[in-house]
């Protein structure tokens, strides 16, 4: 499989086909002695920011850390995946992944407050 | 029967929503300072964009992806995050333009100068897209914007001589003033070929359930709508120029414009050029709202549509609120809109390279075209397109500079 052409960028979907976003990265895994494995799949402005330079990445995961979140980005298992198109569905339930936080962050405290919203 | 009231509504959409503040500002100065000397740039123009449109159509049709998914999914993205930004910024500055445009329209009907009416547009335009559907966008306010025929019968009555018309549609240098000839002929293209267009009219095919049956539909929307478009940018011209160098007039007020109608029409045409003005550059607010929202959603792969209820499209629905707002303050502190969209529509061509580029790739991708990709006379229409948008992208600075 070409991860970059068939994976990197392309629409997330949760597992009842809610749309989470777009697969910011790809997560590689390297060990002594073993081809490298795909370990996850990122989502995430850090994941998008490292991908501008390293320097722009640097600063992203700084002020990340500063806010006091553990990861850089919100990391799906490869494991989890179902299935890969231009579409790449994952085994997560979205409504509740960390992946829609800032589309619930709007939702309640804006969208919502506004009369027919 | 169904597919040919499709493609009714089509083009009554395209030819309703092809006038705007960009076309219509450009073509005035274009026939008031050249009279029917810069017609082929419009015709070229919309050459373009019919081919452009038909593309971004039958991409979203076949794949139902629309333009800006396929761009972030194959370019990546960084090169995404490039145009998104300058598209974002160009786009912005249209949707300032075209609020300024419908504030001069009640500008003009009430006597109450622009600026007071700039948030209240804003406001009309974001009540619309929260309480509207995208059926209404695209149908109903299309369907008020067949009031800008009016620049038609204006022109026609103003018995230009045909023969010179058909003259102007071969390009020729004028004697003096080059660089605002070909200031004017950069603005008037990229007023013809601007990014919102594509964004808007394939998050639209999306919109309204598009498959590869819609392909026919698809075709002669592009063709006919975009034609029919293009020959009431060429009406506006054909109008100033009639009117304008004969009375000796040089547009730098406002007030002057709807002497291209009244001239011919009397009263009635104050009236629907007003009515025509107000209209075309709300429609077209709406849209290029939406397609700001689009590139944003699209682009992150958030939840988007405008037929969605606004919680379940949470982002999308801020970006367009945001935008709204955004564009609005500009008008609000006095900035003219005529000053505005003549400087918005050389940044538009200036930008071109980064929305005409892609064309190129996503059209030949069988993974998103399968049998439908671009045969010779597509690609030929995108390589040309392209060099065109390089030189415009190099020389619009420069003849903003010396031209305007």
């Amino acid at each position: 499989m070409n991860l970059v052409r068939e994976v990197l960028d392309n629409q997330l979907r949760g597992r009842d086909g809610v749309k989470m976003g777009r697969v910011d990265g790809i997560v590689l895994e390297l060990m002594p002695g073993a081809p490298p494995r795909v370990a996850y799949i990122e989502v995430g402005w850090v994941a998008l920011a490292r991908r501008i330079s390293r320097r722009v990445g640097r600063w992203a995961s700084t002020r990340r850390r500063q806010e006091g979140r553990r990861r850089d980005a919100y990391r799906i298992p490869w494991d989890r995946i179902n299935k890969v198109g231009l579409d790449v569905v994952v085994d997560v339930d979205a409504e509740r992944s960390p992946a829609l936080a800032s589309e619930r962050w709007v939702r309640d405290r804006i969208i919502r407050r506004i009369p027919g919203g | 029967m169904k597919k040919a009231l499709q493609i009714a509504l089509g083009i009554v959409t395209s030819v309703g929503g092809y006038l705007e503040i960009g076309s219509v500002a450009t073509a005035v100065q274009a026939g008031a300072a050249f009279r029917f000397q810069l017609l082929w740039a419009i015709a070229l123009g919309t050459l373009c964009l019919i081919f452009l449109v038909e593309m971004s159509g039958r991409l979203a049709a076949v794949s139902h992806h629309t333009l800006i998914e396929a761009v972030r999914e194959r370019f990546g993205f960084p090169f995404f995050s490039l145009l998104l930004v300058v598209v974002s910024l160009v786009t912005l500055a249209v949707l300032a333009s075209e609020i300024g445009g419908v504030s001069l329209a009640i500008q003009m009907a009430t006597g109450i100068s622009y600026p007071w009416w700039a948030f209240v547009v804003a406001l009309l335009v974001w009540l619309v897209l929260w309480k509207g559907t995208f059926g209404i966008i695209e149908n109903g306010v299309s369907l008020l914007g067949l009031v800008t025929i009016a620049f038609l019968v204006g022109a026609v009555t103003l018995h230009p001589s045909w023969h010179q018309v058909g003259a102007g549609f071969l390009p020729s240098l004028p004697k003096d003033d080059r660089a605002h000839y070909w200031f004017i002929a950069v603005s008037i293209l990229g007023a013809c070929i601007t990014p919102y267009l594509f964004i808007f009219y394939s998050a639209g095919a999306v919109e309204d359930n598009w498959d590869e049956s819609y392909l026919g539909v698809n075709r002669a929307t592009a063709a006919l709508g975009m034609t029919f478009g293009g020959l009431l940018s060429a009406a506006v011209l054909i109008a100033a120029a009639m009117v304008f160098p004969q009375q000796g007039i040089q547009i730098d007020q406002v007030e002057q414009i709807p002497l291209m109608l009244t001239v011919s029409l009397g009263q009635w045409g104050f009236i629907l050029f007003v009515i025509s003005l107000g209209i075309a550059c709300l429609g077209a607010a709406l849209e290029i709202a939406l397609a700001l929202a689009y590139l944003m959603a699209q682009g992150f792969g958030w939840n988007w549509g405008e037929d969605e209820k606004e919680s379940n499209a949470a982002r999308f629905s801020l970006a367009y609120t945001v935008a709204v707002v955004i564009a609005a303050v500009p008008i609000a502190l006095g900035v003219d809109p005529l000053k505005l969209t003549v400087l918005t529509m050389a940044i538009t061509a200036a930008s071109l390279p980064f929305t005409v580029v892609p064309f190129l790739f996503l059209m030949n991708d069988e993974e998103y075209l399968g049998d439908h990709t671009n045969g010779w006379l597509s690609n030929g229409v995108v390589i040309f397109s392209i060099a065109l948008a390089f030189v415009l992208a190099v020389v619009s600075i420069p003849l903003e500079i010396f031209g305007s």
